[in-house]
């Protein structure tokens, strides 16, 4: 716990630091000469100060409501204070941002046109060193589109996507050609995808892409740091295609639920590092498709943990050289499932004797060096079954199934082939200090819940017990009404 | 004076097996009647026929109402006594109250049947706990919940001690003797006669006559019936060798059933024998009715 | 039909069973099973960050499946042959009330007190999520309770439908058991065999399995409880495509059929039984 905080705040000032000296760069005036825009200002109208502004210039936008289709063609500092709006009224783009070392900062955007053609943005940036940051963005096609942006950064953001069909939507964040940008601690939910393509080395943190179609979806992009960042309830929570040296750490990619979704997908991706995420009730929590692509290349699965999802980690029958240690799989209803007819093959399970965790794991570790001296080996044979026979996935977690298992765990000429083999099965799920926090439950559901149970359990016991107990009745005296029963 | 139980030509058929056989009687307020009859005769069939149990063909009355289409009515004039009284896993003052909800009687009251029975202390005592007296008296403590008019009982000393049956008959008696209606079926003529004023003789589902108890206590006294078990087939022997004797016998399958005098028993017997009949076996009942 | 008669039979009904010890022994047994699937399957851990529906969670869904219609199916079978057997039920029919009170009031006896000894299987369970943590998945878990409650009681009124035709206590167990294994194994086996030897359509598997309550009570807890009904494969996806989200409507619709058909039939051969 204490290693997961400290390695977590190291992170930050990492970040942040970083951070700080791009904004410096840009952001900083130099003077106090700022131009001030509001609606009983000497300025009223935003475009007006840009053209009255000179590079370096910060121009402040206090309260009120500004049209949009500004053009930001200096490299000037546009602040938002008490409230300031940007709001297009459904037309076209809101800002675009064609100088360098631009910064965009603390605003409302609001209103785009919904034009897929033209894309229209509520922020789209054409120039390098952009910053766009602290703004709220509601009621846009595509929210902030970096395009040609190399080196921007994009951070706490709030991006509220237009509610229509999905396919209607546009992206939240939209990245093209743009190296080395960061994006940080935005929330761009319920809309259709994040886009990240033919970018390198972006550094994407603590992002929350929940609700969308792809919560993430990188392509072309190499050297990516996608870490720390909240991928749940979308189509699929992240989709890396076509990249190299892609570092996945400490993300949550969860309830990404699609019939052919899941939490991670990986597809002719070269040396990958999947380390310490959280993957949990998805369909699929991590499907690997020719990766890697290229031969002496080797990518890895480190201590992350694949839990109630229907398929833990999902292989394609031609995937080599994929390492998978310190992994925990937790009570998949599949937990490695070969996509199509084949065998694993050159897949690693465990590095220097340390494999990974497997729930239904059924061995014993006699000498207490927390490794079971048994292998461990996958061969469920309702689940072979499935596999020839798809439709029988109808009786899932029936007793005819596990009757069927057991019927192999009983007779041995049942089983069928061995899928794959951890030889060195590890006995305790290992807690990367990289997994994402847990929320904490809130203390009054629980009260509630455990009032309601203890009443149902009280009442019931009160119930029988009233029941069970037998009715005490007065003894009359004999002599009081002897024969008087009287009969008609 | 209207009937209280009206029994038209009842017949009552299992498969091909008659259980009753046009049998019509009639009983008025206050008559006390005593279903009598072998194992089988068709008593217990009438009473389940009384009680809307069973389908039957023909018709019934109960104070006027069709046990069949109305047996909610016909059953409120009814306390039934059966044979032997189910035991429920509840105490006595439990199983009270619960007969006088379904009769809709006041159970409070119902409880004063207890002590009008001379039960009332054991009130509080689990059901299996009684002895088989004083099972039969709660019997007719909840007979009597809810004040009927008729008291059908099934048998109502089979399983008593003597003592327990001359208590029951005594308070049989008092009910009786306060007005109330009794159809009882038994095997001893002793209860017949201590509560009987007409007796209903059934064999083989058919009502084969009635008696006063005075013509009852006739025909029991030097009456009784031989059941013969032969071991081959003799039959027609055995009931030549009878009709000799001046005995009219019956013969079905490999038995031969014959109405005797008491003292004739041994000489019905040796006769058969030296006829060169083969007894496996032999039933004597003493209390038979004549069959003529 | 007299409520007041038919409650008074109702609760002596639940009074007699309660007092059976066979009632102690399911509910500690039910109980148990509930508590442990709510510990495992209902409560997040600090590895997993939430709670969530995988292989033990099945396991203990599988022992409830066994267990709950085992129980129903008993204790139904038993409600009115025992008193035909000990002649009990000829008494009760004696008492100026009617043959559908008598049927009412046994059905609605025994469904009390199979409802109590839900509730204490249940509100254990409450009370262990309540100390362990993982109220979260209360909903989840009060659709659980809801489903097994609806289950519970066809099968409750498939027994009662055994019960009222049968003469002896033991023929009415046997056919009760020879219906569980029905549901719980034989009938899926049965299907599944002729599924890989003839090869059967999606939407035919579907609907035989639709047939059995067992079937329909996991169909509708997967759906339910689980993201989706994907995780049953193409007839999963074909039950998606085929009923969307009325889906769980008409499983429930189901299960609540499996509740009243057999009720009517069973107070039907009440009626010829006894009154022969």
């Amino acid at each position: 716990m204490a290693l997961r905080f400290a390695f977590s705040a190291l992170l930050l000032v990492v970040v942040l630091s970083s951070l700080q000296t791009v904004s410096a760069q840009v952001s900083d005036p130099g003077s106090d000469a700022g131009i001030l825009v509001c609606e009983t200002c000497e300025i009223t109208s935003i475009a007006e100060a840009v053209t009255a502004a000179e590079e370096g210039s910060v121009i402040e936008v206090r309260g009120g409501t500004y049209p949009g289709g500004l053009v930001l063609d200096k490299a000037v500092v546009l602040r938002g204070t008490d409230g300031a709006v940007i709001d297009g009224q459904g037309e076209g783009t809101l800002v675009a941002i064609t100088a360098p070392d631009v910064t965009l900062d603390g605003f409302t955007l609001r209103g785009t046109g919904s034009s897929h053609d033209k894309e229209d943005s509520a922020v789209l940036v054409d120039a390098e060193r952009a910053t766009i940051s602290n703004n709220i963005l509601e009621d846009v096609l595509f929210g902030i589109y970096l395009r040609e942006a190399n080196g921007s950064v994009v951070q706490n953001n709030v991006v509220v996507a237009r509610p229509v069909d999905v396919a209607l939507r546009g992206d939240g964040i939209r990245i093209w050609y743009s190296n080395d940008v960061v994006v940080d601690g935005n929330q761009a939910s319920d809309g259709r995808d994040m886009i990240l393509w033919y970018s390198n080395n972006a550094v994407v943190t603590n992002n929350e892409f929940n609700r969308n179609r792809y919560g993430m979806h990188l392509m072309f992009s190499d050297g990516a740091l996608i870490e720390g960042n909240s991928l749940n309830e979308n189509t699929i929570g992240l989709y890396v295609m076509y990249s190299r040296d892609v570092t996945i750490r400490g993300n949550s990619m969860s309830n990404n639920a699609g019939a052919t979704g899941g939490g991670l997908g990986l597809k002719d991706v070269d040396n990958a590092v999947v380390e310490g995420n959280r993957f949990v009730n998805n369909q699929t929590g991590a499907q690997v498709d020719t990766s890697p692509r290229e031969p002496g290349i080797e990518n890895y699965f480190i201590d992350n943990v694949f839990a109630f999802n229907d398929v833990g980690i999902a292989i394609q029958p031609a995937v080599r050289h994929n390492t998978f240690t310190g992994n925990a799989f937790i009570d998949n209803n599949e937990h490695v499932s070969l996509m199509g007819r084949g065998e694993l093959k050159e897949i690693t399970w465990a590095v220097d004797g340390r494999g990974n965790y497997w729930s239904d794991y059924a061995g014993y570790d006699a000498d207490r060096d927390g490794v079971g001296d048994l292998p461990y080996t996958s061969q469920q044979l309702f689940e072979s079954l499935v596999g020839d026979y798809p439709e029988l996935r109808l009786f899932s977690y029936s007793p005819a199934s596990m009757a069927i298992d057991f019927s192999a765990e009983a007779f041995p000429s049942f089983r069928p082939q061995v899928k794959f083999e951890d030889p060195s099965p590890l006995m305790k799920p290992a807690a990367s200090p990289l997994l994402p926090a847990v929320a904490e439950e809130p203390q009054t559901n629980r009260v509630a819940i455990g009032l309601a149970g203890a009443v149902g359990v009280l009442a019931a016991i009160a119930g029988s017990a009233h029941l069970r107990r037998r009715a005490r009745f007065p003894i009359a005296p004999a002599t009081a009404v002897v024969h008087s029963g009287g009969v008609s | 004076m209207k009937p209280v139980i009206s029994v038209n030509s009842v017949s009552k058929y299992y498969g091909e097996f008659p259980a009753l056989d046009k049998v019509s009687f009639q009983l008025g307020a206050g008559e006390a009647a005593a279903l009598w009859g072998p194992n089988g005769a068709g008593k217990t069939t009438i009473m389940r026929c009384l009680l809307g149990l069973a389908k039957f063909e023909g018709s019934i009355t109960i104070n006027g109402f069709d046990p069949v289409s109305a047996g909610q009515q016909a059953r409120a004039a009814i306390g039934y006594v059966p044979q032997d009284l189910p035991v429920q896993p509840l105490t006595v003052g439990e199983m009270v109250t619960y007969i006088a909800k379904l009769k809709r009687a006041d159970p409070e009251e119902s409880l004063h049947r207890l002590t009008q029975l001379g039960i009332e202390a054991q009130v509080n005592k689990e059901m299996q706990a009684l002895s088989g007296g004083m099972k039969q008296r709660l019997a007719l403590a909840l007979a009597l919940i809810g004040t009927p008019s008729i008291l059908l009982l099934d048998e109502p000393t089979a399983n008593l001690d003597a003592k327990g049956r001359a208590e029951l008959l005594q308070l049989l008696h008092e009910l009786r003797s306060q007005g109330m209606t009794l159809l009882f079926s038994s095997h001893r003529p002793e209860d017949v006669l201590a509560l009987a004023d007409r007796i209903l003789l059934l064999d083989g589902g058919v009502l084969e006559q009635e008696q006063t108890p005075q013509g009852f206590r006739t025909s029991l006294g030097n009456e009784s019936r031989l059941v013969v078990f032969l071991r081959n087939g003799h039959r027609d022997v055995a009931i030549d060798t009878l009709t000799r004797l001046g005995l009219q016998g019956r013969g079905e399958g490999r038995v031969v059933t014959v109405a005797i005098r008491l003292d004739q028993k041994a000489d019905v017997l040796s006769s058969l024998a030296r006829d060169g009949v083969d007894i496996e076996d032999f039933e004597w009942e003493r209390y038979a009715w004549t069959e003529q | 039909m007299d409520r007041a008669v038919v409650a008074a039979i109702a609760v002596k009904e639940t009074r007699t069973a309660v007092r059976h010890r066979w009632f102690v022994l399911y509910t500690l047994i039910f109980t148990a099973l509930i508590t442990g699937f709510a510990a495992v399957a209902l409560s997040a851990s600090d590895l997993t960050g939430q709670a969530g529906f995988g292989r033990t969670s099945a396991g203990l869904l599988n022992l409830l499946l066994l267990m709950v219609p085992l129980i129903g199916l008993t204790t139904g079978a038993q409600v009115i042959v025992g008193d035909r057997q000990d002649r009990s039920l000829d008494y009760l029919l004696a008492q100026p009330i009617t043959a559908l009170e008598v049927f009412a009031g046994k059905f609605l006896g025994a469904a009390a007190s199979f409802i109590l000894l839900l509730l204490v299987g249940f509100g254990g369970a409450g009370v262990v999520m309540a100390i362990r943590g993982g109220a979260g998945g209360a909903g989840d878990f009060l659709v659980l309770v809801l489903l097994t409650l609806l289950l519970g009681l066809a099968m409750l009124s498939v027994g009662i439908a055994i019960s009222s035709f049968s003469r002896q206590t033991a023929a009415a167990l046997g056919i009760a058991l020879t219906c569980w294994l029905l549901f719980v194994i034989v009938g899926d086996l049965g299907i599944m065999g002729s599924s890989i030897v003839l090869g059967v359509s999606s939407e035919s598997l579907l609907t035989l399995t639709m047939l059995n309550p067992l079937d329909v009570f996991k169909l509708v807890s997967v759906d339910l409880l689980h993201t989706s009904l994907d995780v049953l494969g193409p007839a999963g996806i074909y039950a998606v495509d085929r009923f969307g989200s009325s889906f769980s409507y008409l499983m429930l619709g189901l299960l609540a059929l499996w509740i009243i058909v057999p009720l009517p039939i069973g107070y039907w051969l009440f009626k010829r039984t006894d009154f022969q």
